[in-house]
């Protein structure tokens, strides 16, 4: 989609997507969302940026889907590392107040992110 | 069994026709695209079920807000059907993707046909 | 110890790290590939081992992860089931990799080789965390896991034959699951619990109260597990989807995939609801039932087929049958003639389709008749399929044997008394559709041979190995038989 308006549009609305994404990721403890709707999220900018410039991007898409699965699953497998009652009790309804939850949030939305990409990336091809 | 059975039970009962409908549809329609619609009804059918058990009237969301009491809703079938979500997603996303393979390679979505094509 | 408690849990997420990894290599370095999935395995075996022999010596354990005691926490067992079916998963996991090292590249499509790596390290790890698991929804996870990646399984192989296979098995594997989740949605009515040991409480306390919704529950599971696992008139997906899959995948769904379904009846059966609830139902006449008709059927439509994995894919509906029966005597012989029989079912079938999948490869076709005559060009292949036909037959001195006797036993204390003859015919019927196969495969009449060669080194050695278990739990039965005693009268309670 080759067309002026829609790439600077999309150029000022893409970091907002993305930091919105994470944003649902890291509050997912605190309100609605999480790893999953914000994975969703951060995907579906990765789908745009798809759309927008599209066509001249190669392999880069599936080679950052599969480094995002890549490091998202070794995140997400980082709970299992911690022994005791992994929600460390620190002030409730503080940002960081799940210890290693966040991480693990992170790492669910860097996978959600990766599949939904590669779902398009491989029927766009 | 009253009339008031059915009203006090209306979920559950609709949870039930919506998932017989969904695996009808998947066993009686032949075009392959209705047969993932109906694997969505049926598995919507489950989450209004696990929904309705969670439920309980005038209950507010599970989310702590310091210093007022009130009643919450059961949040662990909530976060159940989370998952459940996730799960039908992707099988959603393989089946329409099979799907399409299909269509590639045998020019059809109508099983009938694709049976005649496979003998 | 503490790291006995934590092996069950360990296994799995170690093996499913393993599969997250394994796109990157896939894509950055591929002949890095194969020998990571059988580090990975190898290092299962290990962990299986040591898990084995310390729930042996120190009874069945339990792990809470993150620490959350039961009812909020998810409960990890390491029971004596979960340990038998981890080391068997990882066992046979091993060998068919092995046997892929060399078989992966020239069955599948160009470049697909690391991915299906990673596919089997992620069926392989489902269906640990599927036999670990003490929790019902969890049970749900892992079993959405292995159905989902077993239909990746059989769609690898590429090409137009599989698509239509592998949808049909989509769409009943979710129609299973919608099943499965429904029974625990009901058990979760009925108990307000998911943890399997504290529902059970919870039905031995009011399940006599709410009959009726028992017994839904319990048929929802029955069916959806039923659907997953092949049982007889729900079978119709399996003949296609492990026919058509390459011969790697073929052998780890119809060795492995269809019997950790089983295994969760077996815990469903014995752990969650209790024998009165149960025989209340009836449901134990309902599966002899099944199970009789599913050993007769499935013997009766491998008779007739003319393509020899299709004809392997018959006789597994027939081999669940026997598990299902073991199940549906409901003693502690017939538990343990079950768990004998899905050890000795895996190893011999697993063997049999890798075999299989050798002498296909060398002949280019998977009709029978096309076949004539590769015993003399594949004598070692050929011969540990026959020995792999043999032990389904019932010889002794062969696995196959000692679990058929157990069965019988079984059968015969609880009052049962057609199950003997059953086997019996049932063995006879084995025999008129495996032997003729390997007539065909070693008298080869007139027809002009390629030259005698085995295939790669790997494949042999994946066979041998896959041969030796055979051998060892046929012919020292105790060394197996001991641990399976445990195991199902832990399970038993």
């Amino acid at each position: 989609m080759d067309d002026f308006i829609i790439r600077k549009t999309f150029r000022l609305v893409i970091i907002f997507l993305l930091l919105y994404g994470i944003y649902i990721i890291f509050h997912g403890h605190l309100s609605p969302g999480g790893g999953f709707a914000g994975g969703m999220i951060m995907g579906l900018g990765f789908i745009m940026y798809l759309l927008v410039f599209g066509g001249n991007l190669g392999r880069l898409p599936i080679n950052v889907a599969i480094l995002l699965v890549s490091i998202g699953g070794i995140t997400e497998a980082s709970k299992f590392l911690i022994g005791k009652n992994f929600p460390a009790t620190q002030t409730p309804g503080s940002l960081f107040s799940i210890g290693i939850g966040n991480l693990v949030n992170l790492g669910i939305g860097l996978l959600v992110a990766a599949t939904i990409l590669g779902i398009f990336y491989l029927e766009e091809k | 069994m009253e009339l008031s059975f059915f009203i006090t039970n209306y979920p559950y009962i609709f949870s039930m026709l919506l998932f017989s409908l969904g695996w009808l549809i998947i066993f009686t329609q032949a075009n392959l695209i209705k047969k993932v619609i109906g694997i969505n009804i049926m598995e919507s059918g489950i989450f209004l079920f696990f929904l309705a058990v969670g439920d309980i009237a005038g209950g507010n969301p599970p989310i702590y807000i310091e210093g007022v009491d009130q009643v919450y809703v059961n949040p662990l079938p909530s976060a159940l059907i989370l998952t459940g979500i996730v799960v039908s997603f992707s099988i959603t996303a393989l089946a329409l993707s099979i799907i399409i393979k299909i269509y590639q390679s045998y020019k059809t979505i109508y099983m009938p046909e694709l049976l005649r094509i496979m003998e | 110890m503490m790291v006995v408690e934590f092996l069950p849990f360990a296994l799995v997420v170690f093996t499913l790290v393993g599969a997250f990894i394994m796109p990157f290599f896939a894509r950055w370095f591929t002949r890095g590939c194969i020998p990571l999935t059988l580090g990975v395995l190898g290092l299962d075996i290990f962990m299986a081992v040591t898990l084995l022999m310390g729930v042996m010596n120190r009874g069945p354990v339990a792990y809470y992860i993150g620490g959350w005691a039961a009812p909020w926490g998810i409960e990890v067992r390491g029971d004596g089931i979960a340990a038998i079916m981890v080391l068997l998963i990882s066992f046979i996991m091993f060998c068919t990799m092995v046997y892929g090292a060399s078989s992966i590249e020239k069955e599948l499509p160009a470049g697909r080789g690391g991915w299906y790596c990673s596919l089997l390290l992620l069926i392989s790890a489902g269906m640990m965390g599927l036999v670990v698991s003490g929790d019902l929804f969890n049970m749900y996870v892992m079993i959405e896991v292995v159905s989902l990646s077993s239909v990746a399984l059989v769609l690898a192989k590429g090409g137009r034959e599989v698509l239509p296979a592998a949808l049909k098995y989509l769409l009943l594997a979710t129609i299973g699951s919608g099943f499965i989740l429904f029974g625990i949605g009901f058990t979760y009515i009925l108990t307000g619990h998911l943890n399997i040991g504290f529902a059970a409480a919870e039905l031995m306390a009011s399940g006599g109260d709410y009959p009726y919704l028992s017994w839904v529950s319990l048929t929802f599971l029955v069916i959806g597990l039923g659907v997953k696992a092949g049982l007889f008139p729900l079978h119709f997906w399996l003949p296609d989807a492990h026919s058509t899959a390459a011969s790697t995948s073929s052998a780890v769904l119809s060795g492995l995939v269809v019997k950790v379904y089983a295994v969760v009846v077996m815990r469903l059966f014995f752990q969650l609801y209790s024998s009165e609830l149960l025989l209340a139902t009836d449901i134990d006449r309902i599966l002899l039932v099944m199970s009789i008709a599913a050993i007769l059927a499935g013997s009766l439509f491998a008779l007739i087929q003319k393509d020899l994995k299709r004809l392997l894919a018959y006789s597994t509906v027939a081999q669940i049958g026997y598990i299902f029966l073991g199940i549906s005597v409901f003693s502690i012989l017939g538990l343990e003639g079950a768990i004998f029989h899905i050890v000795a079912h895996a190893l011999m079938k697993s063997m049999l389709f890798l075999a299989a999948g050798s002498l296909i490869a060398r002949a280019g076709s998977r009709q029978i008749e096309d076949l004539r005559g590769f015993g003399r060009v594949m004598p070692f292949t050929a011969g540990i399929f026959s020995l792999g036909a043999f032990s389904m037959i019932g010889l002794p001195l062969l696995a196959g044997f000692i679990s058929k006797y157990l069965l019988a036993i079984a059968g015969w204390d609880s009052g049962n008394y057609l199950v003997l003859p059953l086997m019996v015919i049932s063995g006879l019927l084995n025999a008129a559709y495996y032997l003729p196969v390997i007539r065909v495969l070693f008298w080869a009449g007139e027809k002009e041979l390629p030259l005698r060669g085995e295939m790669e080194f790997g494949r042999v050695f994946a066979l041998g190995a896959l041969a030796l278990g055979l051998l060892v739990m046929g012919v020292i039965p105790e060394a197996g038989r001991n641990f399976i005693q445990l195991a199902a009268s832990w399970l038993w309670g």
